[in-house]
């Protein structure tokens, strides 16, 4: 598992594209905004932390079709089904170097960014600890989406379509923690839910997302 | 004598074929008499006026929207633990009839907004969940027909409705936390009959029948030409191997 | 035309809606199976 997991890391690292592509789009997206709703802070400081959330999803999503798209093309996703290692926990692993290669840096982004929109200063901490807590769930859904699509020639775009609605809640939770983190009200329930739902989706998606990669292999 | 014996697709249309011109008409005319009745011969309520009579379509609407994915939630379970075809086949049928119904309770909902609330979106929790489980529909149903092999379809697909229905009642309950209601509380479910008076009552559970039936025939009507498409696609590939 | 105050066109609209959108979901259903029908017909005639 552990193996398996430097492999993809060490496979992000080299091929470049996952790595900085995801934090390039974030950046982008969060340039962009300003453009469209103008530089004014009266405007900009209320809508940041909805704004980083949702940059920070989209960003997470660039990435995805890459979770197991490579593997299935050249046959290691084959490979491991036979292995000892059952899909379920190849496909934590797989969530997991997911999310050190984008969630992590995303995480350790995001309050930079949130400088360019003049985010509150009290809101800082609570971005970061609401996209810790949260982008590991963003990840571990997107590769239940993957597994779904796997085996689909132009599955990118459907694979949007299937995980953005189930991004719903993660993304109502974290913003949340942070808007009330922001006006200096009680965060508590918002991040309690949020920690649930990525304990919950690391408990029960893997076998959802093991099954789906079994009936693509088949 | 089981229920499982309908299972078996040749078993299941040749009970249904002739059943299904009756619950059809059934349901057209239930809902004929419960629309026109409540569109016609009901009083304005008290505080929305006349707005009050697009509940006799938002109401049953909304009501199937859901039922509509429970259904398919269910059939999926029966699919995955038991394999039978027609199971996953109804699930595939009622799909577009739930998008359909959650379109129309999403519209309805909207106008009737309108006048009672002063804009045509409001983000309101009930109004927003109705919203999400449509973009759920949408994704059901493009998976559906992005795979080509039926029964790989059938087990993706079956797996993305057991999930989706989890992170639909969880959207649910964040939607509900995220923003304070302004619908009404549910005044017209059955066992809360006491709190409207009976003229709105019947026109209106006449019309629930109505559409409950019209999803009855309709989830019949497409899971029988689900079955015999499959048939054709069958003998079809027979006939090329032979050939 | 019958008239509901303010509220006429609300209420036409929901149940124009309604009816349009039944009436397409019903005769597309319809539709689908004649086709399925015929395509099965012709195909099992081929077959013997």
């Amino acid at each position: 598992m552990i193996a398996l997991l430097l492999r993809d890391l060490r496979l992000a690292v080299r091929a470049g594209g996952g790595f900085g592509l995801g934090l390039a789009f974030f950046l982008i997206v969060i340039v962009l905004v300003p453009f469209g709703v103008g530089p004014d802070k009266t405007v900009l400081e209320p809508i940041a932390p909805g704004i980083l959330w949702v940059a920070a999803l989209l960003s997470c999503l660039l990435s995805l079709d890459r979770i197991f798209a490579l593997d299935f093309e050249d046959g290691s996703l084959a490979l491991l089904a036979t292995s000892p290692l059952p899909l379920e926990a190849a496909s934590v692993t797989k969530a997991v170097a997911h999310w050190l290669t984008t969630g992590l840096p995303l995480t350790i982004a995001a309050p930079a960014l949130g400088v360019l929109l003049h985010m509150k200063t009290d809101a800082y901490a609570y971005l970061t600890l609401s996209l810790a807590l949260g982008t590991p769930a963003l990840s571990i859904i997107g590769a239940f989406g993957a597994a779904l699509t796997v085996g689909l020639k132009r599955g990118g775009l459907l694979l949007s379509l299937l995980v953005l609605p189930l991004y719903v809640p993660t993304l109502v939770f974290g913003a949340e923690a942070v808007r009330r983190g922001a006006e200096g009200m009680d965060a508590t329930t918002p991040f309690v839910m949020l920690a649930g739902i990525t304990f919950g989706a690391f408990a029960l998606l893997p076998f959802a997302s093991g099954a789906a990669l079994r009936v693509n292999l088949k | 004598m089981s229920i499982w014996e309908y299972a078996n697709p040749k078993k299941f249309m040749a009970t249904t074929t002739p059943i299904i011109p009756w619950v059809l008409g059934i349901a057209l005319a239930a809902m004929f008499v419960g629309l026109v009745w409540g569109l016609l011969f009901t009083p304005d309520a008290e505080n929305f006026g006349a707005s009050v009579k697009i509940l006799f379509v938002h109401v049953p609407t909304a009501l199937m929207a859901i039922n509509a994915w429970f259904m398919m939630f269910v059939a999926s379970l029966i699919w995955l633990i038991r394999r039978h075809h027609v199971s996953a086949l109804a699930a595939k049928a009622a799909a577009p009839i739930g998008a359909t119904m959650t379109l129309i309770a999403l519209i309805t909902g909207a106008i009737w907004g309108q006048p009672t609330w002063g804009t045509w979106w409001q983000w309101e929790p009930r109004l927003t969940s109705f919203l999400i489980l449509f973009l759920f529909y949408l994704g059901y149903m493009a998976l559906w027909s992005a795979i080509e092999d039926n029964d790989t379809a059938a087990d993706l697909t079956s797996v993305l409705c057991l999930v989706g229905s989890i992170f639909a009642l969880l959207s649910r309950y964040a939607v509900r936390f995220w923003s304070n209601g302004l619908h009404q509380d549910s005044t017209f479910s059955a066992d809360k009959e006491t709190h409207i008076d009976p003229s709105f009552w019947y026109p209106s559970v006449i019309a629930m029948l109505g559409f409950g039936l019209l999803f009855l025939a309709l989830v019949l009507i497409r899971t029988n030409t689900e079955i015999r498409l499959r048939r054709a696609d069958a003998l079809e590939a027979r006939q090329r191997r032979s050939a | 035309m019958i008239d509901f105050g303010k509220h006429t066109f609300h209420v036409w609209a929901c149940y124009g809606v309604t009816v349009t959108l039944v009436a397409a979901l019903v005769i597309q259903s319809l539709t689908q199976s004649r086709k399925a029908k015929l395509r099965l017909a012709r195909v099992e005639a081929k077959n013997g």
